[in-house]
């Protein structure tokens, strides 16, 4: 049978643009899966217009709920993108090559979390064209600040870093101009890398520094070491924890949805691994800190911890979140024998990733729903459509850049080799 | 940003962080801009890389 | 500012006096409380006991312009605390990433320059009292009604933060007219709107540093307390009062915090 698709000229062939030995699906596939980015950027596309041009009270924050599901899902998307930043250290800094399979995926993936999180983070604040008063009139005591310094920064150090996967395109590499930057680029990365390590650690830890200075908000302030409350470090932790993990979790996506093996399992392994012991040190500062949050800073302000875990937000979320999302992954994700099988891996991986989520959500969302006047109520707070909808950004570019590098970029140098027939 | 803003106040908070800051800025742009002008004068000197090569 | 809860009747007079002073809008849809527009808000408490033991008392809450750095702040936690004083700081004015507010040294006011802030909310989530509000709507100002503003106050428009000035506009006023006459500026050259509308006089105004001025003294009395001490937010607004469970109620206390533990519980359940 003939389908009205077989007739379509020649220049729909796109297959010279493909990684050098690799395959991909036909064109029509290709075109028709990317309706479902599409979509969601359109369902963004709409809230983020109502929101804009209508205001902020399209969502559901209000002077309770000063932040919403955006803060947290930016927050949440900037810890899973810090695998781009850590692999690249450990690969470009500290000599661990057994990373290069991954690392342009993971520089990729923060690429996405980053750009999502700022368009978001553009559409949060109530007067987007003041966004650069930030910058005009820093004021260099708030964590806000260094935050909005160091992400755009940030952002702009992964395109760099991004640049020679985008200029190693089989077409545009032969062109020498391009060729030659790229080549260039390749030698010099390690500065990038460098730039992109130190600014990363910077914000990371201030956005749990956000929090942390709070000292009005019980359940949010830390004790500081130096000028850093210990959220500073707790959040750079955490994001490096789960960073690796939610990178490799990408990929192992992939290679599902593609039926491709992309990576070799051990370089699986080995961020696994990685996440692994970072998660294992996080969880052990991470419980002393809240034991000494609960049983000392507390009682010291006239609070109990009952009192800090109120119905919605009970306290079972301290055990999911240190004990089913945090201690578990840690333990399986130390245990060779989960390593070394692919779906436990995955398993454990994502129990991490939701750990670290689950841990932005309540810094974000439960600051913020306790009152602290005694006297005050309390409030519980659910997203619009119109919040979800900007939320949905995130994932939404994601695919879209993800499945568009997919198809055109050497993403995964060990993909041809992998996949010899 | 500049102490001519009203409600600016000095301290040493921003040198150390404009410094920092910029630093890095300056580092990123700066070898940027070296590699791109090193690209063209590879170029000139007919040191190509290119998918073929 | 001292605020004597004993005086107070509940009537809330302050709060539409502040409104009209300043310029705040009355929104299209004023049954949405969590997002309508109070900088000075009337809070009322009961001691939770049953009917013939009730009793009933107001907090009216302004900004409390907190000084921070007080006992029991920061300064005491675990590990060292910065040393630098901009360090001991308002929870508000650290936070801002604009400069949009600042605590200022010689008045110890916290400021708000709506026209700078980026409506980024941070201060919002800082502030225990709830006392910045958000912009979340244009207010819908009837036609003509512009024309009754207050031509010292600016209006906000959507998506910035504000709050209590302490009327500081008419501190302005108060400074030209001194320095036209030649004079300082007196105890009662420079009254907030919301203390010159009180009808019981529970509110009284000036400078708690100044003791000729009435609020200095009123301070000293061992039955006034200020909201979150425990905090260390260090307010400029104290409260008075001689029921014992009025002052137990301006913080949170271990004692209680059994009791309103089970409350809570139980009225969730």
């Amino acid at each position: 049978m003939r389908r009205w698709f077989d007739d379509l000229p020649k220049y729909a062939d796109d297959s010279s643009w493909w990684p050098n030995g690799t395959t991909r699906c036909r064109p029509e596939v290709f075109l028709f899966w990317l309706g479902l980015p599409l979509t969601i950027m359109a369902y963004f596309g709409l809230s983020a217009f109502l929101v804009l041009f209508k205001g902020l009270n399209q969502t559901n924050m209000n002077d309770y709920f000063a932040f919403g599901v955006w803060i947290v899902v930016d927050l949440a998307v900037i810890a899973l993108g810090a695998g781009a930043f850590f692999t690249s250290f450990l690969n470009y800094i500290i000599g661990k090559t057994e990373l290069k399979p991954i690392v342009n995926a993971a520089v990729l993936i923060g690429f996405i979390c980053y750009t999502g999180a700022i368009l978001m983070l553009g559409i949060d604040i109530g007067q987007p064209i003041r966004g650069w008063f930030g910058f005009w009139h820093a004021n260099v005591h708030s964590m806000l600040t260094e935050v909005m310094f160091c992400i755009t920064t940030y952002a702009i150090v992964l395109c760099i870093e991004l640049l020679p996967s985008v200029l190693d395109n089989r077409r545009i590499g032969k062109v020498p101009e391009f060729g030659t930057f790229s080549h260039n680029l390749h030698t010099i990365m390690i500065v990038f890398a460098a730039a992109g390590t130190f600014l990363s650690f910077f914000h990371q830890g201030s956005l749990g520094g956000m929090f942390g200075v709070l000292y009005a908000r019980p359940f949010a302030y830390r004790g500081h070491l130096g000028i850093w409350p210990m959220t500073f470090f707790l959040f750079v932790m955490s994001a490096i924890a789960a960073g690796p993990s939610f990178t490799t979790m990408v990929v192992m996506i992939t290679e599902k949805i593609t039926g491709k093996r992309l990576t070799s399992h051990k370089v699986k392994m080995l961020m696994g691994k990685i996440s692994g012991w970072l998660l294992l040190v996080y969880m052990v500062c991470k419980s002393v800190d809240t034991l000494y949050w609960a049983f000392i800073y507390l009682p010291s302000k006239g609070l109990s911890v009952g009192q800090m875990y109120q119905a919605p937000y009970g306290s079972w979320l301290v055990w999911a979140e240190l004990g089913l999302f945090g201690w578990l992954p840690a333990i399986l994700l130390l245990t060779p024998r989960v390593r070394e099988s692919y779906g436990l891996l995955f398993l454990a991986m994502l129990l991490n990733c939701i750990g670290v989520t689950l841990n932005r959500f309540i810094f974000t969302i439960q600051s913020l729903a306790l009152p602290v006047m005694p006297f005050e109520k309390f409030f519980s707070y659910l997203p619009t459509w119109q919040e979800w909808g900007v939320a949905s950004l995130v994932l939404g570019h994601g695919l879209l850049i993800f499945m568009l590098a997919y198809r055109y970029l050497p993403i995964f140098p060990q993909e041809p080799e992998l996949n010899q027939r | 940003m500049l102490p001519f803003v009203f409600e600016w106040h000095w301290d040493i908070g921003h040198i150390v962080f404009f410094g920092l800051f910029y630093g890095v800025v300056s580092v990123v742009f700066g070898v940027l801009g070296l590699t791109i002008l090193k690209t063209i004068l590879d170029l000139w000197a007919g040191k190509i890389h290119s998918a073929d090569h | 500012m001292v605020i004597d809860v004993d005086k107070c009747t509940g009537c809330g007079a302050c709060s539409v006096a502040c409104m009209s002073e300043n310029n705040v809008g009355v929104l299209e849809d004023e049954t949405e409380k969590i997002r309508s527009i109070t900088w000075l808000r009337v809070y009322q408490i009961d001691n939770g006991k049953a009917f013939p033991e009730t009793e009933v008392a107001f907090f009216p809450r302004p900004c409390m312009h907190c000084q921070g750095g007080a006992s029991g702040s920061p300064g005491q936690a675990f590990f060292q605390e910065d040393t630098d004083p901009q360090e001991a700081h308002t929870p508000c004015v650290s936070v801002c990433p604009a400069i949009a507010t600042d605590y200022d040294d010689a008045t110890g006011i916290v400021s708000q320059i709506t026209s700078r802030c980026i409506g980024c909310r941070y201060c919002v989530a800082a502030c225990p009292y709830h006392a910045r509000y958000f912009n979340w709507y244009d207010v819908p100002w009837p036609q003509g009604t512009p024309r009754g503003l207050s031509p010292f106050v600016s209006p906000r428009m959507r998506g910035v933060v504000e709050k209590c000035t302490f009327c500081y506009p008419r501190l302005q006023r108060a400074k030209n007219k001194a320095f036209l006459g030649g004079g300082k500026v007196g105890e009662m050259d420079y009254q907030t709107a919301c203390t010159e509308a009180c009808p019981s006089g529970a509110i009284t105004f000036g400078q708690l540093q100044n003791p000729a001025h009435k609020v200095h003294k009123l301070i000293q009395s061992e039955f006034a307390f200020r909201l979150l001490e425990k905090m260390g937010t260090n307010p400029k607004v104290y409260y008075m009062s001689k029921r014992k469970w009025v002052r137990m109620m301006a913080d949170n206390h271990l004692s209680q915090a059994k009791a309103t533990q089970a409350a809570a519980s139980g009225g969730h359940k």
